[in-house]
């Protein structure tokens, strides 16, 4: 185990804890930097919708993690980060590298709206509300049918920055790395919100809201800018998803899509950068799995699971449901323990992690 | 004067909670209001941190009337409190406690912070010097990176005067400080109220129902029965009240 002997201030406020830390975190950005070249297209394909998920999963994570909020209709977000870049690229002309930012914004803009009159909702009623509210855009979408072509959806042309081409089929790997460099970006921003002021409101309002309040912490604001940032990172993320998916309509963004993106923080871990990641992985990787099993039974035994079409939402289900069991803090959780139990060993102790119960709360004061 | 309430009342349907009561607390003094369960004190707490508005009666905080602000208004005047039954933020760590009540004097806004401008750096360095003060003063560097949830009830209540204090207020309004706390623990926070008006000369508003702490600390004393302020004094003249001999005792 190793011991960081602090003579300043600034170890607690730096992003590393140490070199060996940063060393880590450069190797990792290196590993991904270098992946186009010796993975065939296809994988890097998927590892940039691993990414591209992985910021939607930031976004919400931001919202519940951090700021303890729910959320069912992230995928109004999604989509009004795709519909956005894509409408100011072809109507209004704009380059991507503006229309980008610009989704996110408009975005943002939408999240706030939604949460100033919605600060007063807790829990299942917040989840409900953010639902209609996912419903309700993509009823939008259909009705704004000038704008956003209605029923038939959009095509995304290629990503084009500088005269450089970074298109889905032509040039992936631009691509790639276009949202990794993005992803990075973000994580900072994230790295950023968790060591300052407001990453310390947004725990506040999670975890006492009546005692935020009496720290001088404005709840309704805070909730606001947490929807605020929230949207914008899931608005970046649907920006890439429609240039990803070159064709999108109101379907590509349906409430499964929310659901996934929530499932996908709770697997991974909610409540750390790495969860989001982690579920991102999880996401994109098992229906490689299952697809590459199928063929493999199929070759095997002649048992033909193409005949079961549920099986996808069925083994994801049954994760999801083995994870609150057995590990409600996900994967980065169940890593924490394991990293903790060899730091320790032997003195790792089987209810090191068990939380304790929390006393009497003050009665509700409205 | 600190702290002035003129004729404060606030009823909850037909049950009058606090019924007229005024009062004036002294700039630099320890005022502790007591009474029997029931008698309004809390209820008077949360009518100066403004969680409740009182139906008649203004409050003047150091001569501006603060009727009109909200709860997280008040951080910035200078007034902080604690509350009865613990509300820190378990999941955080005491150090991110003590930080969230220097939230409120930042200059920095989010973009600013999610940007992390230079400036940022600084101010949350200064912030920690202000923090790591209160560590020292009330004994805290053991638990400086524990997480709240891992914590004693008794190191709780202490935490959490600590997040109050790391507010740098002008006022501190401590609500049942003791209650829940060892003997020994007891008299440890005696002599931390006791620094905290004269080392940092911070005033102190405090509901107990421990009259020994009271007696050890209170510089005046207000007696609650049933909404209304029946005597203030010293703490033997409360006691050689009838009024608030018959409230505790009965007739």
């Amino acid at each position: 185990m190793r011991t960081i002997f602090k003579t300043s201030y600034d170890p607690d406020i730096n992003l590393f804890k140490d070199r060996f830390h940063r060393l880590c975190y450069v190797l990792l950005c290196v590993v991904l930097i270098l992946f186009p070249f010796f993975l065939n297209e296809y994988f890097i394909g998927e590892l940039t919708l691993t990414l591209i998920w992985a910021i939607a999963g930031m976004g919400l994570m931001i919202l519940v993690g951090q700021s303890g909020q729910v959320s069912l209709g992230h995928s109004a977000f999604m989509a009004t980060g795709a519909y956005s870049v894509v409408i100011l690229q072809s109507k209004l002309g704009l380059p991507f590298i503006l229309a980008l930012p610009a989704a996110g914004l408009i975005s943002a803009l939408l999240g706030v709206l939604i949460a100033l009159p919605t600060t007063r909702l807790h829990g299942i009623y917040l989840a409900i509300l953010t639902l209609a509210i996912s419903v309700l855009v993509e009823d939008i979408i259909v009705l704004a049918e000038p704008l956003t072509g209605g029923v038939n959806g959009m095509f995304a042309s290629d990503i084009v920055i500088f005269g450089i081409n970074f298109g889905r089929y032509s040039n992936i790997e631009n691509l790639y790395w276009l949202v990794l460099f993005t992803t990075i970006l973000l994580v900072l921003v994230y790295k950023n919100i968790l060591r300052t002021p407001i990453g310390r409101a947004f725990a506040s309002i999670r975890d006492s809201e009546v005692s935020a309040s009496a720290m001088g912490v404005n709840v309704v604001l805070t909730k606001a800018v947490a929807f605020g940032v929230s949207s914008f990172f899931t608005g970046i993320a649907g920006a890439f998803f429609g240039h990803f998916a070159t064709a999108f309509n109101y379907e590509t963004f349906n409430v499964i899509m929310s659901i996934t993106i929530l499932l996908m923080i709770v697997i991974g871990g909610v409540g750390s950068i790495h969860g989001a990641f982690l579920g991102a992985i999880v996401i994109t990787l098992l229906p490689v799995l299952i697809s590459f099993l199928r063929d493999f039974i199929f070759q095997g035994t002649s048992i033909n699971l193409m005949a079961l079409p549920g099986i996808e939402t069925g083994i994801f289900s049954l994760i999801l449901i083995l994870v609150i069991l057995f590990e409600p803090r996900g994967i980065y959780g169940a890593w924490l323990k394991t990293r903790t139990y060899f730091e320790l060993f032997p003195l790792y102790r089987k209810d090191m992690f068990r939380r304790q119960k929390s006393y009497l709360k003050t009665e509700r004061l409205r | 004067m600190i702290l002035s309430l003129k004729n404060i009342s606030l009823n909850f349907g037909g049950i009058k909670a606090v019924d007229q009561v005024s009062l004036d607390v002294k700039e630099g003094e320890i005022f502790a209001l007591i009474g029997p369960n029931g008698a309004g004190k809390s209820t008077m707490f949360n009518i100066i941190s403004r969680y409740y508005t009182q139906s008649n009666g203004s409050i003047i905080y150091r001569n501006e009337s603060i009727d009109k602000l909200q709860p997280h208004h008040l951080s910035k005047i200078g007034v902080a409190r604690t509350f009865q039954n613990i509300e820190l933020f378990p999941n955080s760590t005491v150090l991110q406690n003590l930080l969230v009540g220097q939230n409120s004097s930042k200059s920095s806004n989010f973009l600013q912070e999610m940007l992390f401008f230079p400036s940022v750096r600084k101010a949350e360095i200064d912030r920690r010097i202000i923090v790591e003060e209160v560590i020292d003063f009330l004994n805290l560097q053991p638990f400086r990176d524990k997480q709240i949830s891992a914590l004693s009830y008794g190191t709780r209540k202490i935490v959490e005067l600590g997040r109050a204090l790391s507010m740098q207020p002008n006022l501190l309004l401590l609500d049942e400080p003791a209650s829940g706390l060892s003997a020994e623990e007891t008299t440890d926070l005696a002599f931390w109220i006791e620094d905290i008006k004269k080392i940092m000369g911070i005033t102190v508003l405090m509901v107990e129902h421990d009259l020994n702490l009271v007696g050890k600390v209170a510089d005046r004393v207000g007696a609650l029965v049933e909404g209304n302020l029946v005597a203030i004094g010293s703490l033997k003249e409360i006691q050689a009240n009838r009024k608030v001999v018959e409230a505790y005792i009965g007739t």
